[in-house]
């Protein structure tokens, strides 16, 4: 009865043991088997080992480009203005992109931008379309977004540091032929239209930004502007389609070749670059 | 459209030859004033009828004789007076508002009743501060940028 | 709101209008800079010795990156007109300014022209030049009545220090 007794005894006590050391190796492995547990030998408890971290995703925030990019709007144009104005100016910027996050965006890349409305419907309205144009320094530093909805050529002038922009997502990344891309107004308007349910196309965080060596098709003459003068520099039109040779060369009477070796109009930028750059870095990791 | 291309053409013909040395500034830096050729963006008969002469505006009810978005302006159209509102223009208004590439117009009853029954084109979505006057205008717009 | 480009406001421009358009005042500056680098120092009309300077600087600063450069190459081919002085702006006005990072030219006026015009003149000339300079130097002579003086009072002074140690030491 008693050596009964003791057995249970023993049973149960071994049967708790059994029970803790499941308890606790329960995280690691489901099955009832404690693989972990006492090889101390000594009948001690094992030792305590703390669960492992729960891994938080911040998805709030998008993933930090790996490229070294500087926003062209920080750079300060060619002016007689005092260089306080500036770095006053990239103080505020910095503050700002700390509360919301303004993507890496070039000229020719598809961007998403939620803007709060008043006047919309939820208080907020949406629009995708792509990056004509990238202009204005400092804080007033704005991007056009050009789209054609039910065939009816819509473009929105949005300032980067407006406190109504709510959500700036990027959909496709990439850059094209040319900094400026207006003549898409006069292009056809197949080039122009996206769709506002796209999906964002995942990008890579570090290497080069694709260049879409797209050559784009165009209306028949006139345009708003006289694309074909060597003025706008433009690669990204199929001249050859829309314009004879004669009137390529007659365009070239307005080429003016001595402005490349004019030293008067260049403006270094380089050394500038680097030193905003690493400014910016510190002030956002701050 | 092609017969608003050639004008623009002539015109920055003609400012080519008063400052020989100047680049073209472009045609479509003013909004909407009299005899500008527009385009009737809603589904009424009397706008999307072809007639040999497009519409033009003949009158805008401003202080100056500009008319921006929400205007009201008077149309001649096939060879009648109709009164219309601006819904949309060419030139670049404020920062955050939209900016077509049409001069885009609603035609409009003498009390404020919209002629057609849709709007088929986006229409700004600032144009919902002037409820009071058109709120009819407003809720037979389809789509809102 | 897009004001034309030829408005008559000229604000924060830089470039001076010579000659008969921007072709015309590039030619122009190309030649007085050809004749700066084969003479290294010229006369000039003010206004053209000013605009000369800048792109003079400038042609040093490219030249300094070197004669493999490509773009020094162009540049120098493009603004010297002469194309036997290339080999002497790389080989002998660079290494002449090595150690400097700007002011490589002086630019002074002299009297107006003698012909009907009267045009404001000046001199413009690559700093390290062989000719007498522009600026004679001062030289301070030391048998001038003032510095004998002062020499002698010196002197004086010396000696005076020298006997009072002597009379302190022992």
């Amino acid at each position: 009865m008693a050596a009964c007794l003791r057995r249970t005894g023993e049973v149960l006590g071994s049967l708790r043991v059994l029970r803790n050391i499941q308890q606790q190796n329960e995280r690691f492995v489901s099955t009832s088997f404690p693989r972990h547990a006492a090889s101390r030998g000594d009948g001690q408890p094992p030792k305590f080992t703390p669960p492992p971290k729960p891994v938080i995703v911040d998805k709030t925030q998008s993933e930090e480009s790996l490229r070294r990019f500087l926003s062209p709007e920080f750079i300060p144009p060619r002016q007689r203005s005092n260089p306080v104005k500036f770095s006053m100016e990239r103080k505020d910027m910095i503050k700002r992109r700390k509360a919301f996050n303004i993507p890496e965006f070039y000229v020719g890349s598809v961007l998403a931008v939620t803007m709060s409305d008043p006047y919309a419907s939820g208080n907020s309205s949406r629009f995708v379309g792509i990056c004509i144009q990238r202009s204005g320094s400092g804080l007033g530093a704005t991007f056009i977004l050009r789209n054609v909805i039910d065939h009816q050529g819509v473009e929105m002038c949005y300032e980067l540091y407006n406190p109504r922009l709510q959500k700036i997502e990027v959909l496709k990344l990439e850059k094209r032929l040319d900094d400026n891309l207006m003549y898409l107004r006069d292009a056809l308007p197949e080039y122009s239209t996206f769709n506002f349910d796209m999906k964002p196309i995942p990008h890579s965080l570090s290497g080069d930004v694709p260049v879409n060596q797209l050559k784009v098709r165009m209306k028949p003459k006139p345009w708003s502007k006289r694309w074909e003068r060597p003025k706008f520099n433009i690669q990204g039109i199929r001249f050859d389609l829309c314009l004879t040779e004669e009137q390529m060369a007659h365009a070239q009477k307005w080429a003016e070749p001595w402005h490349q070796y004019d030293m008067l109009k260049e403006y270094d930028t380089s050394s500038l670059e680097e030193q905003i750059l690493q400014e910016v870095q510190k002030g956002l990791a701050k | 459209m092609t017969l608003l291309n050639l004008a623009g053409t002539i015109l920055t013909q003609m400012t080519r030859l008063s400052h020989s040395r100047a680049f073209s500034v472009s045609t479509a830096a003013a909004a909407i004033q009299k005899l500008t050729r527009i385009r009737v963006v809603d589904n009424s008969p009397l706008g999307n009828t072809p007639y040999h002469r497009p519409p033009r505006v003949i009158h805008v009810y401003t202080k100056n004789g500009v008319g921006k978005v929400g205007d009201k302006v008077l149309l001649a159209i096939k060879g009648q007076k109709k009164k219309a509102v601006i819904v949309g223009h060419k030139m670049p208004g404020e920062r955050m508002t939209p900016r077509f590439d049409s001069n885009n117009v609603v035609l409009i009853e003498e009390n404020g009743n919209p002629t057609g029954t849709r709007i088929k084109v986006p229409i700004p979505s600032h144009l919902r501060k002037m409820e009071g006057e058109y709120s009819k205008l407003l809720a037979i717009a389809n789509r809102f940028v | 709101m897009r004001l034309s480009f030829r408005a008559l406001i000229s604000h924060g421009r830089v470039a001076r209008r010579m000659g008969l358009g921007p072709e015309s005042r590039i030619n122009m500056l190309r030649c007085i800079l050809t004749g700066l680098v084969r003479h290294e120092r010229i006369e000039t009309t003010r206004a053209r010795a000013d605009e000369v300077r800048f792109y003079a600087e400038k042609l040093i600063d490219y030249a300094k990156k070197g004669d493999t450069d490509e773009k020094s190459m162009r540049m120098a081919d493009f603004w010297l007109t002469e194309k036997d002085l290339i080999p002497k702006l790389f080989k002998v006005l660079a290494p002449r300014f090595e150690n400097q990072s700007t002011g490589y030219t002086r630019m002074a006026r002299i009297p107006n022209r003698k012909n009907l015009d009267r045009a404001q003149m000046a001199v413009l000339e690559y700093k390290g030049n062989p000719f007498p300079p522009l600026f004679p130097e001062k030289r301070v002579s030391e048998f001038s009545l003032i510095n004998q003086l002062l020499k002698g009072y010196r002197e004086e002074k010396a000696q005076v220090a020298a006997t009072k140690t002597d009379s302190q030491t022992p």
